[in-house]
């Protein structure tokens, strides 16, 4: 653009203010719901709790109590232990480590392409959008029990690909999401107008379209975590997520299902699905809440 | 309508060949073969029987004829035999049988009770059924299919102590899926059969039930909202007739649409029910075909769980320009 250097600064500083009074408004309208705020606070704990899993854990995550088999929770072991007498509250406040570790990396994975993804399908249209979804479409049609146990027997169980194929489950989804944002947005006057004023593609995408999907992106954020959670759970208890000892959330209440036949072993069932509902839950809410304070319009809409 | 129909079949054959792809490529680099799974482990296994083994499941063909064989098997429907010497279109009649009917019901399940959940908060808005329900939502989107079945066994079987509840003699459901035990009508279960059936049905339901009662909610406080509802109301209908005839059938297009789009998740939800039912089904075969790297199982399987996928999801489309006319035009 040929606009003299002093007003291409004004020009960007202006933009940094008024995003600047749009984080200001979100924050305001998010700290009024007192539901969404209270869930933020769980989400700021666990994620305190996941990094400083090593000096909370009163015990290793694979210590085993000879003297303490299929302990009730008790003043030693706060919740019990499991039948081969590890600490359930070690295991459990490590599984928030490795289940925010796998959340996070999968939640980024799938951010970055489902961005680049959506945004140059929904952009350029045409057999490059054809071509995109329908790879996307491969990849939800795909029996994922089938992929995932392809992938942990050729790659292993690390948590790299755990995630990678996490990404593969989670990236058709939001890919989509992305692509319907950039096409309800793309023929909006503003982009007209930018473009009449000769801006590139580049400067169009970066400063005039991709900042009104942030709102939507960042609530998305905090769905694609929770999502991510479940899926972990879910690859565990199907046998193609992680292995003994690693004790995610999913291993924990996979193996619980020991305890379906005794009742002195129901405190294996109940602390590892109640630390899993409540952060899941959390996480939903602050990323509903985020999104209703985002753009107000779209409250209670799902 | 046509060219659409005709577009969109064409599409999903490319979804489907896609697929297929991805999967044997993925089989193709799994370290071994069927044969170093099959057999005797004890035993070395000669050349000569190796050869045999690699003529019979027919590795002895460079990969790219493997590859279109493989294909040639899909498309025709004749799938030949699995790793353990069984037709696999038997394998596929049984395994979908099962997960098939529990699928079914678990979807006619979580929509019927789905829609009248939500539909009812929203006319009632704010009242304490709204209130519960909208509680337990939450809870249900949070707990993936195999906890609710964890929890169903520990609430009706082993409580401890002072949580143990005297439950009526009547909800005593067996906890076994015993086949022989079983008879059906296609999909609708005979006898006592229902009572089997009910306690996997709820597990498979829970995660979707809670996702449309919401979407539903929504979607008829939208329609509540319209102004063509004021106008039926104004013009002196009755409150039902207003909710019915004008509210209901409006709210339907989205609901339908989203209860479609639920559909393709139902297979995942019962793969997992089936393994914490102990149900014998898709999810058990297909993980074992994978295990004993049966290329022609897996793929099998696999390509029949996408036609089925993109069946549904054709004919929801087409419920779609049925129920509401103007899509037919565009």
């Amino acid at each position: 653009m040929n606009v003299p250097a002093v007003m291409a600064n004004t020009d960007t500083q202006l933009a940094r203010d008024a995003a600047d009074t749009f984080w200001r408004d979100v924050w305001k309208r998010f700290r009024r719901n007192k539901v969404a705020m209270f869930c933020l606070f769980l989400v700021g704990v666990i994620i305190l709790v996941s990094i400083f899993a090593k000096w909370l854990a009163p015990y290793g995550y694979d210590d085993q109590f000879v003297g303490g088999i299929t302990e009730g929770p008790n003043s030693k072991f706060w919740f019990g232990t499991d039948n081969l007498g590890r600490d359930l509250f070690s295991r459990i406040v490590y599984g928030a480590q490795i289940s925010m570790r796998l959340a996070v990396l999968v939640t980024l994975g799938t951010l970055l392409v489902s961005l680049v993804l959506g945004t140059l399908s929904g952009w350029y249209g045409g057999w490059f959008d054809s071509v995109l979804m329908r790879i996307a479409d491969v990849f939800i049609a795909t029996p994922y029990i089938a992929m995932a146990l392809a992938f942990v027997t050729v790659f292993g169980r690390s948590i790299w690909v755990i995630a990678v194929f996490s990404i593969f489950r989670q990236f058709p989804g939001s890919a989509r999401g992305q692509r319907a944002l950039i096409l309800q947005y793309k023929n909006a006057d503003y982009i007209e107008a930018a473009r009449a004023a000769g801006a590139g593609t580049r400067r169009i995408l970066w400063t005039h379209l991709l900042p009104n999907t942030f709102p939507q992106t960042i609530a998305g954020l905090g769905q694609s975590i929770g999502v991510a959670i479940l899926n972990e759970s879910a690859y565990s208890f199907l046998n193609v997520g992680f292995q003994e000892p690693t004790p995610s959330w999913g291993r924990l209440i996979a193996d619980s299902r020991i305890a379906t036949t005794s009742p002195d072993l129901i405190h294996l069932f109940i602390f590892p699905t109640l630390a899993f509902v409540i952060t899941i839950t959390a996480f939903l809410f602050v990323s509903e809440g985020l999104r209703d304070a985002a753009d107000p319009k779209l409250r209670g809409a799902r | 309508m046509g060219t659409y129909i005709v577009r969109r079949l064409l599409h999903s054959l490319l979804v489907m060949w896609g697929a297929v792809t991805f999967l044997f490529l993925l089989l193709l680099i799994i370290p071994g073969d069927i044969t170093t799974q099959s057999g005797d482990t004890g035993r070395a296994m000669t050349p000569a029987v190796k050869k045999n083994l690699d003529r019979l499941y027919g590795l002895d063909d460079p990969v790219p004829i493997q590859y279109l064989k493989s294909l040639r098997r899909i498309i025709t429907f004749n799938f030949g035999m699995s790793a353990q010497n069984r037709e696999i279109s038997t394998m596929l009649k049984q395994s979908f049988a099962s997960s098939g009917r529990l699928a079914f019901w678990g979807v006619i399940t979580y929509s019927v009770l789905g829609v009248i959940t939500g539909v009812y908060s929203a006319v009632r808005r704010n009242g304490a059924f709204d209130r519960v329900s909208g509680a337990q939502s939450i809870l249900l989107n949070a707990m993936p299919p195999f906890v609710m079945g964890i929890l169903l066994q520990f609430a009706l079987g082993v409580m401890p102590g002072p949580l143990k509840w005297d439950w009526p003699k009547w909800t005593h459901f067996p906890i076994q899926w015993d086949l022989g035990q079983q008879r059906w009508f296609g999909i609708i279960p005979l006898g006592t059969t229902w009572k089997t059936l009910i306690l996997p049905v709820i597990t498979i339901a829970s995660v979707e039930y809670a996702g449309q009662a919401r979407g539903a909610r929504t979607v008829m406080l939208e329609v509540l909202r319209a102004d063509y509802l004021r106008t039926a109301r104004a013009k002196g209908l009755s409150e039902r007739s207003v909710l019915f005839k004008h509210g209901l059938r409006n709210a339907f297009i989205p609901i339908i649409t989203s209860i479609g789009l639920a559909i393709p998740n139902t297979f995942g939800y019962a793969v997992l029910t089936e393994t914490v039912w102990n149900i014998p089904g898709l999810g058990g075969t297909i993980s074992q075909a994978v295990g004993q790297q049966d290329s022609a199982t897996v793929l099998a399987f696999c390509s029949v769980i996408v036609l089925i996928t993109i069946v549904v999801t054709l004919m929801v489309d087409l419920l779609y320009g049925f129920i509401d006319p103007r899509v037919k035009v565009q």
